[in-house]
């Protein structure tokens, strides 16, 4: 089958849509008051209703992928259609049209930087067993990096891989695991050697976390959501064949995940705070609220606003250059660092236009819910790689400034 | 004017703590009862008040010792009288700062001064929301009628602010000891956290903004017997802790990481109690433009120029 034309993929991707989904009301115009008002980018929703957006997901992708919209630039061998990344932007741009469940929870993590680690490091038999799974929304990934003492200081892992015969064992604690709590899938980081530099003794394994072993306890979260946990790996036996990539080689793959990361979050990363952080919606909040006529507000709405369209800009460039297989360079911490400040600017404006009702849970559409989003803003400034982190990258890495004395 | 000593201070605030942390079944009025409270406030109200709200932000402890410093600047003969501090949400005549059970009446300010109503015949519901550690109440439904009592509001209200004042401080600075002390001991790259100059220049910031806070604090003590000065001062002194509780509670959660941003760790406590605190009696961004108004409209001169030219 020859490559479909941008326009023909178009008309397929919006039969698709058609048949499977609703147009929203009305194109991205927001009406005061009528709508979610979630604003919250982790769950906080008690864990029945939690478990049914997860399940909405999951359903959404595996629709999409049964329909040629699962995984549009990937190999076919795994189930992708090998198509462009112009293919890719066509469809994104179509399906915001349309009322769709979030599929967050799959595509963040998952998709968008342990599945690429995976093409680029693990072995064919394991991609076959796992991507497409992955891709049809049966197999949700988490990331099992972050220790109790490797936060910033990820090479720092102890969480301990010991060959034994054709397998490893791993015994060690990992934390803030999001979403381990709906995940099949862990990528871990572990240490195999410790007589060599902290960076060359890692090795990463893909470990299925329904391994005898693998304990997930949940760790709550001050915006309420129980989103992240601790994962504790008791005599885990891994195959080697889950290895990724060459033993104590593991800090390279870990890299690849992590400016994925950097990259991601701000893209796709708003999740659900997309939507109420939008101009259309800032705007509304802004008319109903009273405030349009307010000089300070207004000068902090169109601040915010150019701020906005230049990070998305910013981070849709990083994107594409990401899906195209180009791994961003340091300069991906500029997108995590814009982000992080638009979001604690936009959350403090919303607290600003609101005004104290933000406090108290009055039930006010559109008011409340926004110091879920106020609580939740800090995540960002430190999942990911911290603001401080991402500051000592573009001062040694990008600048060339000296290190820090160490 | 303070009267307490250093070393007098170090003794009073460590009395002040085992109150607080005292969970037995006598109630709080008792414990400070024992410890004499009394003598200590008519010996030196500023630094008793100063001291008992500091310890009382620092326990996150919520009482409603406030009513009583507010009712004793109103009129003391009605100690023992609740408030129904003004409304900061959408719902709602007011807020309390416990349920009214103790209570037989509740004072309710309102444009033309102060009326007192009976405390059953309001309805109450938990505030919620933000902090879900605060026993503070909202009152729903109409406010029943009730007598006027005498009585300055502003004054009261000023009094309330400088309290107030002193607990958001008290606040931000458990928040700080606990980043200072976990930025010591915890190691990254070899090395403290609080050795990064990224970490300690945040650390010096919050440092900085609660000492601006406590030294408007004081300024404002030094006019609260003027009626002229007092509100402005007061008002000035809430603003500046408001805006300190905004700059150092972000800074104190960036530098534990993670760690700040989970319920298993203490930090959220402070960030949301700072936050609900700041409503209280005017947030900052409010008072500051109450502020600009009045000063646009004529209203005197701002206090704390009064101050520098009043203080030796
Ligand atoms: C919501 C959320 C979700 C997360 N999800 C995951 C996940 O799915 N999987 C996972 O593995 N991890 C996850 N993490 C963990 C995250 O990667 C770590 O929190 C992050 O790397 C920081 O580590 P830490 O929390 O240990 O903070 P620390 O490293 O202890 O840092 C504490 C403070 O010190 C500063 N600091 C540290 N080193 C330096 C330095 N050299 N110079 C200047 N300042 C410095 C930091 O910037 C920070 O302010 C998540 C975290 C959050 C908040």
């Amino acid at each position: 089958m020859s490559t479909p034309s941008l326009a023909d993929f178009a008309d397929e991707a919006r039969a698709f849509l058609d048949a499977h989904a609703t147009p929203r009301a009305s194109d991205g115009a927001v009406v005061w008051g009528e709508g979610p008002d979630r604003v919250t980018y982790f769950s906080d929703e008690p864990f029945e209703v939690e478990q049914a957006n997860v399940q909405a997901a999951r359903d959404w992708q595996r629709t999409r992928f049964e329909n040629g919209f699962g995984w549009i630039t990937g190999p076919k061998q795994y189930g992708g259609r090998e198509l462009s990344i112009a293919h890719d932007l066509v469809y994104d741009g179509l399906e915001a049209g349309y009322d769709v469940p979030d599929t967050g929870v799959i595509s963040l993590i998952g998709l968008g930087m342990i599945a690429p680690t995976m093409l680029a490091h693990a072995r064919p038999e394991i991609n076959e067993q796992y991507l497409p799974a992955m891709f049809r929304g049966d197999a949700i990934a988490c990331q099992l990096f972050s220790e109790p003492n490797a936060g910033s200081d990820l090479a720092n892992v102890q969480t301990k891989a010991v060959r034994d015969g054709d397998d490893w064992v791993l015994n060690g604690q990992k934390v803030w695991t999001s979403g381990a709590q709906h995940a099949q899938l862990g990528m871990a980081v572990c240490r195999t050697n410790t007589s060599v530099p902290k960076h060359k003794g890692i090795t990463t394994f893909l470990i299925d976390m329904s391994w005898e072993g693998v304990d997930v306890r949940p760790l709550r979260q001050m915006s309420g959501g129980a989103e992240f946990n601790e994962v504790y790996l008791d005599d885990v036996r891994v195959p080697d064949t889950h290895r990724m990539g060459e033993v104590d080689d593991g800090w390279r793959v870990t890299m690849t995940t992590l400016l994925n990361e950097r990259a991601s979050v701000g893209g796709e990363g708003a999740g659900p705070a997309t939507r109420p952080t939008s101009r259309a919606n800032l705007l509304a909040m802004l008319k109903a609220t009273g405030r349009d006529t307010d000089g300070g507000v207004r000068r902090d709405f169109a601040r915010v606003i150019a701020d906005q369209a230049a990070t998305e800009y910013l981070t849709s460039q990083m994107m594409r250059r990401a899906r195209a297989g180009d791994l961003p360079g340091p300069e991906a911490s500029v997108g995590k660092l814009m982000f992080g400040q638009n979001l604690t600017r936009i959350a403090h404006l919303a607290a600003e236009m609101t005004g104290p009702r933000m406090l108290a849970d009055t039930g006010d559409w559109g008011t409340f819910s926004w110091n879920e989003l106020l609580l939740g803003t800090p995540a960002f400034r430190i999942l990911g790689g911290t603001e401080e982190i991402m500051k000592n990258i573009l001062g040694e890495r990008v600048l060339g400034l000296p290190k820090e004395p160490a | 004017m303070t009267v307490l000593d250093t070393e007098a201070r170090a003794a009073v605030a460590e009395s002040l703590r085992d109150v607080f942390a005292d969970d037995s079944a006598r109630d709080l009025a008792a414990r400070l009862d024992e410890l004499g409270w009394d003598e200590v406030v008519n010996e030196d109200p500023e630094t008793a008040t100063t001291m008992l709200f500091i310890e009382q932000g620092r326990a996150l402890a919520s009482t409603s010792l406030l009513d009583d410093v507010v009712v004793g600047a109103l009129d003391p003969a009605l100690t023992g009288h609740g408030v129904l501090y003004p409304s900061f949400t959408s719902v709602g005549a007011g807020v309390l700062l416990g349920p009214v059970d103790d209570l037989e009446r509740v004072l309710v300010p309102d444009a033309r001064g102060v009326r007192s109503v009976p405390a059953a015949a309001l309805e109450l519901r938990p505030l919620g929301g933000f902090d879900r550690h605060s026993a503070w109440q909202v009152v729903v439904g109409a406010l029943p009628d009730g007598e006027r009592v005498a009585g300055d509001w502003v004054a009261a209200e000023a009094a309330g602010r400088r309290a107030v004042s002193a607990e958001i401080i008290g606040v931000c600075r458990a928040a700080l000891d606990l980043a200072v002390q976990y930025t010591r001991d915890r190691r990254q790259y070899g090395r403290p956290l609080g050795s990064f100059q990224a970490v300690r220049h945040q650390l010096a910031e919050s440092y900085a903004a609660i000492e601006a806070a406590a030294s408007a604090l004081s300024a404002a003590w030094t006019v609260s017997a003027d009626p002229a000065l007092a509100p402005w001062a007061a008002r000035s002194a809430k603003a500046k802790a408001g805006s300190a509780q905004d700059v150092v509670l972000r800074r104190t959660v960036q530098v534990l990481g993670a760690m700040g941003l989970t319920e298993e760790g203490p930090m959220h406590r402070f960030v949301e109690r700072g936050a609900t605190l700041d409503q209280l009696l005017g947030s900052h961004g409010q008072l500051v433009e109450q502020t600009g108004r009045d000063l646009l409209t004529g209203t005197p001169a701002h206090p704390v120029v009064q101050i520098w030219e009043d203080t030796p």
